[in-house]
């Protein structure tokens, strides 16, 4: 039996919880390859909508802090969308063949952790970058082989980073950091979501991450990692 | 790399259940949250999570109990790893489109009033009376026992009663 004020607060519940924005379409997951028990700090999946396919793995983006002298553009909760499966390979344009670590065994999923966002895109003049990193929570080395890095306003397609497609050997505990640099033309606005960054691999998953800014020309220039922390 | 995958009927029905039940789990993601963004980035992370253990779940004959227990138990780490890593940061507007109904002050009312609830009461009040769920049921989606679940909802509703956001809009009700 509810009393009177319980019996109102629902009714405030039921009718000032709005309807969901259309563009918070239902999503559709052709496969979820793997998910582990929540373990890692603020982990955010997306689940890609539509016709695409279905991202599903947890991942952790750290966001890594540009240079006190830079601008930090944009924050935004941070979506990260992982696409693909070992039956699809996402499309993105591949580049050259990745270079080899002979010997070295592919990261796997549960071995691998990529940081979570916010990630700040800061802008040096007409320069810009964004960094992730991926963490090798094992103690052995292994490697994660990049097909390309794009970047555009889908998970898929967008145009490549040149020379991005490369293979990152992770040493055992350790983290790469990688660095996208991209040129910048006009005034970068914050916008929730906007441009993507597209981490497209060889096994088929595509780890994809917002930018967060609108209104500016971003041209994709060159791919960097090194070994940190 | 991808374990097991389950067959195309399975994920069908998956598919099929997120499908019906997305609409009103992202409403109860947003009361939680406050948020859109916040609440898909909710109910996506949980489903993730159902995925996960659908062969499990789809067996359950309270599927939907199971799921609003996993969202809620997102919802509860989510606060709880928050609140020692991780800045709030949707800083942004929501949406570039106006909201054109006199419902929009009434709503930050709503979730100014919510968001003053510590994480486990405001998920028993979402639980309760949202979902209009019963106690044991409450309970259950809480992973606590009913007594619990009951100081829970009777913590939350002593300090909805107090809380000038819902006073201002029980008034305008009147």
């Amino acid at each position: 039996m509810l009393t009177d004020f319980e019996r109102e607060l629902s009714e405030l519940l039921q009718t000032l919880t709005p309807e969901p924005p259309d563009h918070l379409a239902a999503p559709r997951v052709a496969t979820l390859p793997e998910a582990s028990p929540v373990d890692d700090e603020t982990t955010v999946i997306e689940l890609v909508s539509g016709t695409q396919q279905a991202p599903s793995r947890r991942n952790r983006w750290t966001a890594l802090l540009a240079a006190a002298a830079v601008a930090a553009l944009a924050a935004g909760v941070v979506a990260l969308t992982q696409l693909g499966n070992s039956d699809h390979k996402a499309p993105g344009p591949v580049g050259t063949a990745p270079p080899t670590n002979v010997g070295l065994p592919q990261c796997r999923n549960s071995q691998t952790v990529i940081s979570q966002g916010p990630h700040m895109f800061a802008t040096h003049g007409s320069a810009g970058t964004v960094q992730a990193t991926y963490r090798n929570t094992g103690a052995k080395a292994c490697t994660v082989t990049l097909t390309s890095v794009t970047t555009g306003t889908e998970t898929t397609g967008g145009t490549p980073f040149p020379g991005s497609a490369q293979t990152i050997r992770i040493p055992g505990h350790r983290q790469v950091v990688l660095t996208a640099h991209l040129g910048v033309a006009g005034q970068c606005e914050p916008l929730r979501h906007g441009l993507r960054i597209n981490l497209i691999q060889d096994d088929g998953w595509t780890y994809s991450f917002w930018l967060n800014v609108t209104g500016c020309t971003l041209t994709p220039q060159r791919v960097t990692h090194h070994v940190a922390g | 790399m991808c374990g097991e995958l389950p067959g195309d009927l399975t994920e069908r029905e998956f598919e099929s259940y997120v499908a019906a039940r997305w609409r009103p789990l992202l409403r109860a993601g947003w009361l939680l949250t406050g948020n859109w963004a916040a609440a898909e980035d909710l109910v996506q992370s949980a489903l993730a999570r159902v995925w996960a253990s659908w062969p499990r779940v789809r067996a359950v004959a309270e599927r939907d109990a199971y799921v609003r227990r996993m969202l809620t138990n997102q919802f509860l780490e989510q606060q709880r790893r928050r609140s020692s890593t991780e800045l709030p940061s949707d800083v942004l507007p929501e949406s570039p489109a106006p909201d054109a109904t006199a419902d929009v002050d009434r709503r930050l009312a709503l979730t100014r009033a919510l968001a003053e609830l510590p994480p486990q009461q405001r998920a028993a009040v979402v639980l309760r009376y949202f979902e209009d769920l019963p106690l044991e049921q409450t309970a259950a989606a809480l992973g606590c026992s009913v007594g619990t679940a009951k100081s829970q909802t009777s913590r939350a509703l002593a300090k909805l009663r107090h809380s000038a956001h819902i006073d201002s809009l029980l008034q305008e009700n009147h």
